[in-house]
């Protein structure tokens, strides 16, 4: 069930509705009915998947529970008779019983993800078209749920928080409706609570909510699928385009991106709203950013903020590469090898976010241009530094930051090649043909013969004019829904009423007006 | 206190704010709707005074371009409705038929057109009922007309598009249309009506010199699911109280196209109702149209051939069915401004005199 | 040890000012790079081992916060 459809809004509707209707106590059953029921209607085939990683993360996390909850009264027994040796002792032991269930449920979790998702890929690439694999569905959310499964296990086995102790919960945290198309990816202590205590009805979550979810709409139905139609024509068709078509397709397509993704997540997060839960952020206006770093803050913070806690800290801070960095100080330098940790945790974390994607190469390159550039930029900081210093260039200027934000985001734009284009080769080829200058058709000709008429140009321009001044209301003065809430009823309505308006009427839906089919025909 | 004012206070508020909404929508769905010109002959039809008509002829621009309503009010005071519209899919008449029996309980005659089956497959599109349904009033008949006409096309095999909420709701096709046809008259969301009760004089004026054809009598098998729509539609008619009538106004095309309605024909025949096929004899003496110069092109009658056609059918009826006349009573004055603008035109066009 | 912490954390940072700091986890003021490289001289200069689990707001949202970890990871 797609978010845009108006399926959705009904199914919504009724579950906001039943929400309300039930007791507290049983209103996260709603939810949880709500879920699977999302759940069977959209892939009820792959459905078996997600029971069995709800499943194996439920009971490999109660098992971690008990073994935190044994040492903690262990130590608590015993604190005074043991040397500091001897708890040293205790507690690895304990690490490594725990590091076993850990081991067990993550390759069970990951390795479902595994082999639903890129061992296909990897066997067609070996030369296995021939084995037959069959249409093998993947399961909706797999990756979503499968990494939010992971933290949870991890977070427990960093005695960070306390294991559910009710599988049917449980089921719910995995399988929550509005994060499993497109997340965020959640973390147990900032969802579960809120998906288990009933929310009472609130005058202001249910109207921020629609209004969240209006938002969505207009950026995914006005903004995002007009964009496609171009970027679908350049991209399908990158044979016949070259130079300044590409770069306009490439630069639609870093807008299309941005609305479908950020829409889509306006509107989970708007329908959970509607219920009082508060689900995290997936984005922070990311085209404000000002070096790929910060960039990687501000865009899907949820995934980001995953590889960070789990790959990215255990890998910087691993004793095995600040040794291996130490013993490389003689060939790489002093401040490299210092680095060196920090360098192989950034390529991990940036190879995981790109294969996250897909199994495909040009993923794993869209990682690890992500991930040259910004070791590169850590690298050379001290060179940089230097010449700004020396050009006097005032870092604090608007300018400059005007400057950094723009560098930023053609740096965005020109890696977002990797994943859209068919494959990797494919990218290289478009890549340099956006440098071939094609003197034949005037470049506007072609630029209206992609499937975008003025008309369509002139409201993608004011559409992403309105979203540019709400963005920029919102890095000011935090949020757009109080800042409407402070201004009078007749101006926060116009407002609602004309976001509506633009969406029903502009939104790209529907089968299509032809004109000519109209006219009398046997006249 | 206080808090229980609050509470109010925003109930209100979102009340109101529904309500605005509703509104909104409301303006928005007349404004991208069906493009103006094929909604007039329907509009119109939905403006007619309860109760006020003798009788509806249903079809195609068979249908429009012969029939003229006001002419048959000004000869015998009869009311029977031209409800054609372009390329009209027959699998619709049921449906017309029974909506227009919500508003009009009198009507004593009920005239189809037949020449409808003669539709080659190419010729389908989904604009052929949709420019009925998407003008008609919200109702189940509507959703049953989508649904069953939706089937007749599947059946025939017609790549159309085939998701009901498209046409169920009119605005998720026509919303498109602001990067199109919307201007400012359609802004304005007014219901656009005619003056002729549905005869288009539009484009009537030509003339063009046609071969008088020969009757054509034998019969083309029918294709398996317009045969089925026709047998539905005898069933249905057979509960009718009013006096359903098939009708074919002259044509010249090719031998199937007669053949096909001559089986409709035959199929009705049948079944006990009245044909009136001016293809073949007896009729097509009695009409007698002069097909140099009563035609605009092989399939059309000019406004010289609607009028005789108008004559002949008229007279006909009149001789047929006790209808009443209507002429001067009250509640029927847009009948008389009809006849009296029709007048109007044939003076201003030359066709007749100022006597 | 509070001086020394200090003078570790300008050398990294010199752009913040810790003295009076009291969200520098949740106000995003100090980066994961250099969460990794206080840890990496705090490990160094006090000989403990401050793991990934002690990686919680509470513990460096300030510079007392520090402090109280670091006496903790020493016992």
């Amino acid at each position: 069930m797609a978010f845009t459809s108006f399926n959705f809004l009904v199914f919504a509707l009724i579950t906001v509705t039943l929400y309300y209707i039930m007791p507290k106590n049983w209103r996260w059953f709603i939810l949880l009915a709500a879920s699977y029921a999302f759940y069977l209607i959209s892939s009820p085939k792959t459905f078996v998947f997600i029971l069995f990683t709800t499943v194996v993360t439920f009971f490999g996390g109660r098992a971690l529970g008990n073994r935190n909850r044994e040492h903690k009264e262990f130590m608590a027994a015993h604190k005074a008779e043991l040397s500091k040796e001897e708890k040293k002792q205790a507690k690895a032991d304990n690490q490594k019983k725990k590091r076993k269930i850990v081991l067990i449920t993550l390759v069970c979790d990951f390795g479902v993800l595994a082999a639903l998702k890129y061992f296909r890929v990897y066997l067609e690439a070996l030369g296995f078209a021939a084995f037959d694999l069959g249409t093998v569905l993947i399961p909706l959310g797999i990756s979503f749920y499968t990494f939010q499964s992971a933290a949870y296990i991890i977070d427990l086995y960093r005695n960070k928080i306390e294991p559910d102790t009710n599988i049917a919960k449980f089921a719910l945290f995995t399988s929550f409706f509005p994060q499993i198309i497109q997340g965020p990816i959640s973390r147990y202590d900032q969802l579960a609570h809120q998906l288990y205590e009933g929310h009472s009805f609130s005058y202001k979550n249910l109207t921020h909510g629609a209004q969240l979810m209006l938002f969505g709409f207009f950026k995914k139905l006005v903004i995002a699928d007009r964009v496609a139609i171009l970027v679908t024509e350049v991209f399908d068709n990158h044979g016949d385009y070259t130079g300044g078509a590409v770069f306009v397709a490439l630069l639609f397509y870093t807008i299309q991106i941005y609305a479908d993704f950020s829409g889509g997540i306006d509107i989970a997060r708007g329908v959970a709203q509607c219920m009082g839960i508060d689900m995290t952020h997936n984005f922070n206006r990311p085209y404000f950013s000002v070096s790929l770093s910060d960039f990687w803050r501000r865009w899907h913070m949820s995934l980001s903020f995953w590889c960070r806690d789990y790959i990215f800290y255990p890998v910087a801070m691993s004793k095995f590469f600040g040794k291996l960095g130490k013993n490389l100080r003689s060939v790489l330098g002093d401040r490299v090898g210092k680095l060196f940790p920090v360098i192989i945790a950034q390529f991990a974390t940036f190879l995981t976010i790109g294969l996250w994607h897909g199994a495909e190469f040009k993923y794993i390159a869209y990682g690890l241009y992500n991930g040259t550039v910004i070791v590169l930029g850590l690298l050379l900081e001290p060179y940089l530094e230097g010449a700004v210093k020396k050009l006097h260039i005032n870092v604090e200027s608007k300018g400059w930051k005007v400057f950094q934000m723009l560098r930023t985001f053609f740096i965005v734009v020109f890696g977002r090649i990797f994943p859209k284009a068919a494959s990797f080769s494919v990218a290289i080829t478009m890549f340099f043909s956006m440098f071939k200058l094609n003197y034949g058709t005037p470049f506007m000709e072609t630029i209206m013969s992609l499937g975008l008429n003025q008309r369509d140009f002139i409201m993608l321009a004011v559409s992403i004019a309105a979203w540019f001044i709400i963005s920029v209301i919102e890095e000011r003065r935090g949020s757009f829904r109080d800042f409407l809430d402070e201004k009078p009823l007749v101006i926060r309505w116009a407002v609602l009423l004309m976001g509506l308006a633009m969406v029903m009427v502009l939104g790209v839906y529907g089968p299509g007006y032809d004109a000519s089919a109209f006219i009398y025909r046997g006249f | 206190m206080v808090k229980q004012r609050g509470k109010l206070t925003k109930i209100i508020c979102v009340i109101a704010f529904l309500l605005l909404t509703a509104c909104m929508c409301a303006y928005l769905f007349r404004v991208f709707d069906s493009p103006t010109d094929t909604q007039k002959t329907t509009n119109q039809f939905y403006c007619e005074k309860e109760d006020t008509l003798d009788g509806v002829y249903i079809g195609t621009s068979a249908t429009y371009r012969y029939w003229i309503p006001p002419q048959a009010y000004e000869d015998y005071g009869m009311c029977v409705y031209n409800w054609g519209t372009a390329s009209q899919s027959i699998s619709l008449a049921k449906f017309m038929i029974e909506d227009a029996l919500k508003t009009q309980h009198n009507m004593k005659v009920i005239l189809i057109e037949l020449r409808n089956v003669k539709k080659r497959k190419i010729d389908y599109s989904s604009v052929d009922f949709r420019r009925v349904t998407d003008n008609m009033p919200f109702s189940m008949n509507r959703i049953r007309a989508i649904d069953y006409s939706l089937n007749y096309y599947q059946e025939m095999g017609i790549p159309i598009d085939y998701n009901k909420l498209d046409y169920y709701v009119p605005f998720v096709t026509y919303h498109s249309r602001w990067n199109d046809d919307i201007g400012r008259e359609d802004l304005k969301a007014r219901k656009e009506k005619v003056i002729y009760k549905g005869y288009v004089f539009t484009g009537s004026l030509s003339v063009v010199k046609v071969d008088e054809p020969e009757e054509y009598t034998k019969e083309a098998k029918l294709k398996g699911p317009t045969e089925k729509v026709v047998q539905d539609l005898i069933d249905y008619c057979k509960g009718l109280d009013a006096r359903v009538i098939f009708v074919a106004s002259p044509f010249n095309y090719t031998d199937e196209a007669y053949g096909f309605v001559n089986t409709a024909a035959a199929c009705v025949k049948e079944e006990g109702f009245t044909v009136w096929n001016f293809n073949r004899e007896p009729y097509k003496s009695r009409l007698n149209m002069d097909w140099s110069s009563e035609f605009k092109n092989e399939t059309h009658a000019n406004i010289w051939g609607a009028q005789k056609y108008t004559r002949c059918l008229s007279e006909m009826l009149h001789e047929e069915i006790d209808l009443e006349d209507h002429r001067g009573q009250r509640g029927y004055e847009s009948w008389d401004e009809s006849m009296k603008a029709f007048d109007k035109r044939l003076i201003e066009e030359g066709i007749r005199n100022n006597n | 040890m509070k001086e020394q912490v200090m003078e570790i954390l300008t050398g990294i940072r010199g752009d913040i000012d810790f003295e009076n700091e009291t969200k520098l986890i949740d106000d995003n003021i100090l980066a994961s790079l250099d969460i990794v490289a206080i840890v990496g001289e705090f490990n160094e200069e006090f000989d403990v081992e401050i793991s990934v689990e002690d990686l919680v707001p509470e513990n460096f949202n300030s510079v007392d916060a520090m402090v109280e970890l670091i006496t903790k990871a020493q016992e």
